[in-house]
């Protein structure tokens, strides 16, 4: 995927206003893969809004990393089109995990490459504040 | 002999079960200071010709609680004397003259006191109702007459009627800057940039003298502030308590985490183990190198911790619970991984670990 991905930050994974790299690290129900949205199909703002008021989730804000990005740190992207969600990716640190024999721990050392880059492009989106970058469309 | 004086009524969430709260007291005392000084004035306005009131003029007035009656807390204040001296004399007329004027000051609209109440003793407002909070609200008015409802905006509009500040209860909470140990103060730091000389006892003076100057460490004051019309402190008048909260930010952190229940993640995630987070915040908590920047800590949802800091190299410390197990990871400059694996079971691991971070983010290049 060449689009920017975006990953909604739950409240508790969050430094005060700075993410940590828990946001991009895979729940454990989500085997390897992390959920994100594809931001040529949605805004950051109407992520969050989907995220929060139609799948009822918490998040503090949205950060993204673009497709490329996530190529040169050795993971992956897809399309994951769901019936009621077609703005769906996903990021998979499975495939890699499987590729270099890596464990879950490894897991860690990916989600903070994402991290940094999230981090240097800033906040994307975050309710009641100026953080309102253009998140793709 | 018990003679009733006024039924009073407070009303707020703290009153509901028609009891009074013991900090209250100081309320009632200070109340009874106002109507003695009051009648005090009024004698020696009608006595011009006299330089003081006779003696024994308030000797037999002590009000007593009598009771507290429902709705919602109604304490009675009654007159307690001798029976003697209260069938020759009964209740002084100027002392609920006092009590009536009262009612009328705090029942008037801003700045449109009674005649005789004079502006010199509204600074006695600064104690009466001290104690009541936002939402609070005390009727000194007897039930005969119209409502004279005190409020804390209430009586702060009374003294600053007739002073530039008004005195209430603070608790401020900042780190100990510089300290006189000539007046026995300290200057007080407040993170939104508040500060304030704040009066010590002697006994704090180790405590002012170990953690002055160390912004990890905070101190919390509870006592009596002064504060203008515009809310800005000027002065601490008095301090009740002083007590220091060592790394109060990692503290908070480790709070905010003990507070986690399962499922805290959208319906997933698991609460962190209590004992051993526990067990890491004591630990941490008033041992952690103050030459270290504070690491972010978030829970993880397999119940397990994240330390990490915004350096160079992403640093970070993933802390297994309940096993008390840990992992450092940081990228190096060469963009290899240092991993490093600890075991924190042991008491004698956490000084190691310190260490550890000591060496490791201070070699950090930046």
């Amino acid at each position: 995927m060449t689009s920017l991905l975006l990953r909604q930050a739950h409240p508790h994974f969050m430094d005060g206003d700075r993410i940590t790299s828990q946001v991009f690290l895979p729940f454990p129900k989500d085997e390897g893969r992390l959920s994100v949205y594809d931001g040529d199909q949605i805004s950051a703002e109407e992520s969050h809004r989907h995220y929060t008021h139609i799948l009822g989730h918490s998040s503090h804000s949205v950060w993204g990393v673009s497709g490329k990005e996530v190529d040169e740190t050795g993971l992956s992207s897809v399309a994951d089109p769901l019936p009621d969600f077609p703005a769906h990716a996903l990021i998979d640190f499975r495939a890699t995990a499987s590729l270099l024999r890596l464990t879950e721990k490894d897991f860690r050392k990916f989600a903070k490459r994402l991290k940094a880059l999230a981090d240097s492009r800033g906040c994307l989106y975050q309710p009641g504040s100026s953080h309102q970058k253009t998140g793709g469309m | 002999m018990i003679q009733p004086f006024l039924q009073t009524k407070f009303d707020g969430a703290r009153f509901d079960q028609h009891t009074l709260p013991i900090e209250v007291a100081r309320d009632l005392a200070a109340y009874e200071s106002l109507v003695i000084d009051l009648a005090r004035y009024l004698y020696l306005r009608d006595n011009p010709g006299r330089q003081r009131v006779p003696r024994g003029f308030d000797a037999e007035f002590h009000l007593h609680l009598q009771r507290v009656d429902a709705g919602s807390a109604r304490p009675l204040l009654s007159i307690v004397t001798a029976g003697t001296l209260a069938l020759n004399t009964g209740i002084n007329p100027l002392f609920e003259k006092a009590r009536d004027l009262i009612g009328q000051c705090v029942s008037a609209p801003d700045g449109q006191f009674p005649e005789d109440f004079p502006r010199d003793l509204l600074s006695h407002f600064n104690q009466v109702g001290r104690s009541l909070r936002e939402g609070e609200s005390w009727n000194l008015s007897p039930e005969s007459a119209a409502p004279a409802i005190l409020t804390p905006e209430k009586r702060k509009h009374l003294v600053l009627a007739a002073d530039k500040v008004y005195e209430r209860e603070i608790e401020l909470s900042g780190s100990i800057g510089e300290a006189d140990w000539e007046k026995s103060t300290f200057r007080l730091r407040v993170a939104d940039g508040t500060q304030a000389t704040v009066p010590m006892p002697e006994s704090f003076h180790a405590k002012a003298r170990e953690f002055g100057g160390r912004p990890r460490h905070q101190v919390t004051v509870k006592g009596v502030a002064a504060y203008d019309s515009w809310e800005k402190l000027q002065k601490i008048v008095s301090v009740d308590s002083l007590d220091i909260q060592k790394d109060f930010q990692l503290a908070a952190r480790f709070d905010a985490l003990s507070d986690l229940q399962d499922g805290w993640l959208d319906g997933v995630g698991k609460a962190p183990d209590s004992a051993a987070l526990a067990l890491v915040a004591e630990n941490i908590v008033g041992h952690f190198p103050e030459n270290l920047p504070i690491p972010a800590i978030v829970p993880t949802p397999e119940g397990n911790l994240l330390m990490e800091w915004s350096l160079p190299g992403s640093p970070s410390l993933d802390v297994a619970l309940p096993a008390l197990t840990a992992v450092f990871h940081a990228f190096l400059p060469d963009e290899s991984d240092l991993d490093h694996e600890f075991a924190l079971s042991d008491d004698r691991a956490w000084p190691a670990l310190f260490q550890f971070l000591n060496s490791q983010l201070e070699n950090i290049p930046t």
